[in-house]
């Protein structure tokens, strides 16, 4: 399955935890029946969408400059040894190509699990657990390691994906959606590109 | 529906925006966001911002007219409604074109008013004191020379604000009258001068129209699917309170300059004017001080692979003709929508009872906003911005 660790994030991790500290301890103190996967969670798409407070943060503000749009953005947090089932589809209902996960904080890693097309479909998550117990490990296709200051670019291949946390401590992250579905190819280039550790082929005009 | 709104829709205080959870309505965005927490859907909130008029409107064909001609019927639309109008004069591009509008038309306008602190700052050289000084006062004095009937108003905040919070239990609930600007001046400048001064009040017992005319505001253009497009943004309170809105006075008139739905053509035209531009940038303009690589919603466009936006004088160039660039600014001030530099004189003491319930004020703001309505740059820099829908320009 394709990932992409971003490099040269420049501390974004530490910015956010930063920058979400109150989000956070809100999410945490004020429970969201919405959401009741047994972690917490917030949309937080309209205050990522406010353009000129972007600019602060390295990532986005280099999402924006290439001229991708923020769709979405989820903030999350996952108790002790915990998985989170998270959703890689737009407001439309289509499959989003590609998304970012940027864990928020201190010494934070996770796994990130995609589910297998074949087991776990687009109408079937809610009887993960049963399916879980019908099929094992097939039902996951791979996984791959969340680091602290290294955001990843997933390719989905799949409606529903999860973030396990088998930490003792929280762990927190966001995920982000970009406007327009973009190819995973296309925001892998340009980031790529200009963090300078793994050149594609570059912008287009 | 009151049978004088079939008549004159224009005098809805609707026109001003308001938010809705589901069908619930409200002025007050706090309120909004407080409704919407109830029934667990924090980012159920819509502003709704003349969504049927502008969705109604073809945006795709640019008017004929230049833009200058449709100031001018503008400024004219407006005379033609009221019997007094007072602009409100900052002596910035917003103001300058739309008082422009009204001198190039030949139209009489009844007062220029404009907002300084001096009797709280006591030095004309402060933030917002030296704009007035060195920019709104000089040029309304030219530009009226042929018009010595029109009167010219300085309001000193100072007088009007100590007792802000004195008033009409504004210490408890002064979250709910404002949406995007909460600092004390607000308030005052758009609430207890019309409520305060003898001037305009004599004119309301009188029966006369009044309408304070607002230079609100330039076009804000994004592009969605490649597309460029038209939206608007929820900081109309900076002019309109929502307290206006709610006490639904027959007498007191409000008009926003450029944001109304009776200036679909102008706005229309702005954003063609804007978008055309951005589709063809000239070379040499790219460093020139027209564009910015820091992102904003005055519009942009990819260059070489690399995104550019207009700088508030690229945007000005393309939509105010007549606006001289070099015109001195103070700037926009950081945290203006909620600890203005025009409220420094107001807050400095740190121990003052109103002081004590702006800052309280503030914690309540945060905790009843959450982190989906708190600005990413915390609750200082006020709460997230809603957008209108976006309206298709090509």
């Amino acid at each position: 399955m394709l990932s992409y660790s971003i490099q040269n994030s420049n501390n974004l991790s530490s910015k956010l935890e930063e920058l979400l500290a109150n989000d956070l301890e809100y999410i945490k103190s004020h429970s969201n029946t919405n959401y009741s996967w047994g972690n917490c969670t917030g949309n937080l798409s309209s205050k990522f969408r406010q353009y000129d407070e972007l600019d602060l943060l390295p990532v986005f503000s280099d999402l924006l400059s290439y001229g991708f749009d923020i769709a979405s953005v989820i903030l999350s947090t996952l108790k002790p040894n915990s998985t989170k089932i998270i959703q890689n589809s737009n407001y439309l209902g289509e499959l989003t190509n590609a998304s970012i996960i940027i864990p928020i904080g201190f010494n934070q890693t996770a796994s990130y699990i995609w589910y297998s097309p074949s087991y776990i479909t687009r109408d079937n998550i809610r009887s993960l657990s049963i399916l879980r117990k019908e099929h094992g490990n097939k039902i996951i296709d791979d996984t791959c390691i969340v680091e602290k200051e290294k955001p990843l670019l997933v390719k989905h291949q799949n409606y529903w994906a999860a973030v396990s946390n088998q930490r003792d401590s929280d762990f927190n992250f966001l995920q982000i959606s970009l406007s327009n579905n973009p190819e995973y190819e296309e925001v892998k280039n340009y980031l790529g590109m200009y963090s300078g550790n793994n050149p594609g082929t570059g912008p287009k005009s | 529906m009151d049978q004088n709104l079939i008549t004159h829709p224009y005098l809805s205080k609707d026109k001003f925006g308001f938010y809705q959870v589901d069908n619930f309505k409200s002025y007050s965005k706090v309120e909004a966001i407080e409704a919407a927490r109830r029934i667990n859907k924090p980012n159920n909130v819509h502003w709704n911002f003349n969504d049927y008029d502008f969705a109604n409107y073809n945006w795709k064909i640019e008017p004929p007219e230049n833009i200058k001609q449709l100031y001018q019927r503008r400024a004219r639309q407006i005379r033609e409604r009221y019997d007094y109008i007072v602009l409100w004069w900052s002596g910035g591009a917003d103001s300058y074109t739309m008082l422009r509008a009204f001198v190039d038309e030949g139209l009489f306008v009844d007062e220029l008013a404009t907002f300084h602190n001096h009797g709280g700052d006591g030095d004309w050289d402060t933030y917002l004191n030296s704009e007035v000084k060195r920019s709104a006062m000089p040029t309304a004095e030219k530009i009226l020379e042929n018009s010595p009937n029109t009167k010219f108003r300085l309001v000193d905040l100072s007088e009007l604000n100590p007792d802000v919070y004195d008033k009409d239990d504004n210490r408890f609930d002064f979250l709910y009258k404002a949406n995007a600007v909460f600092s004390p001046n607000q308030l005052s400048r758009t609430r207890y001068i019309r409520e305060k001064e003898k001037d305009y009040l004599d004119l309301f017992t009188q029966g006369k129209k009044v309408c304070f005319v607002w230079g609100m505001d330039k076009p804000r253009i994004t592009q969605v699917d490649g597309k460029y497009a038209m939206l608007f943004v929820d900081i109309l309170d900076n002019c309109v309170n929502p307290e206006t809105q709610r006490l639904d006075r027959a007498w007191e008139n409000d008009e926003f300059f450029y944001w109304s739905p009776d200036a679909c053509d102008l706005l229309c035209k702005q954003g063609h004017l804007v978008k055309n531009y951005l589709k063809n940038v000239p070379q040499q303009d790219i460093d020139a001080g027209w564009l910015t690589t820091n992102s904003n919603v005055l519009g942009g466009t990819k260059i070489n692979g690399k995104m550019y936006y207009l700088t508030n004088n690229g945007l000005h160039r393309l939509i105010y003709p007549d606006w001289d660039t070099n015109t001195y600014s103070s700037g926009k001030h950081e945290f203006l929508l909620m600890w203005s530099p025009r409220d420094d004189w107001f807050l400095k003491d740190e121990h003052s009872e109103h002081r004590k319930i702006y800052t309280n004020g503030l914690e309540k703001l945060k905790e009843l906003a959450g982190p989906e309505w708190t600005n990413m740059k915390g609750i200082m820099h006020g709460l997230v911005r809603s957008r209108s829908p976006s309206y298709f320009l090509e």
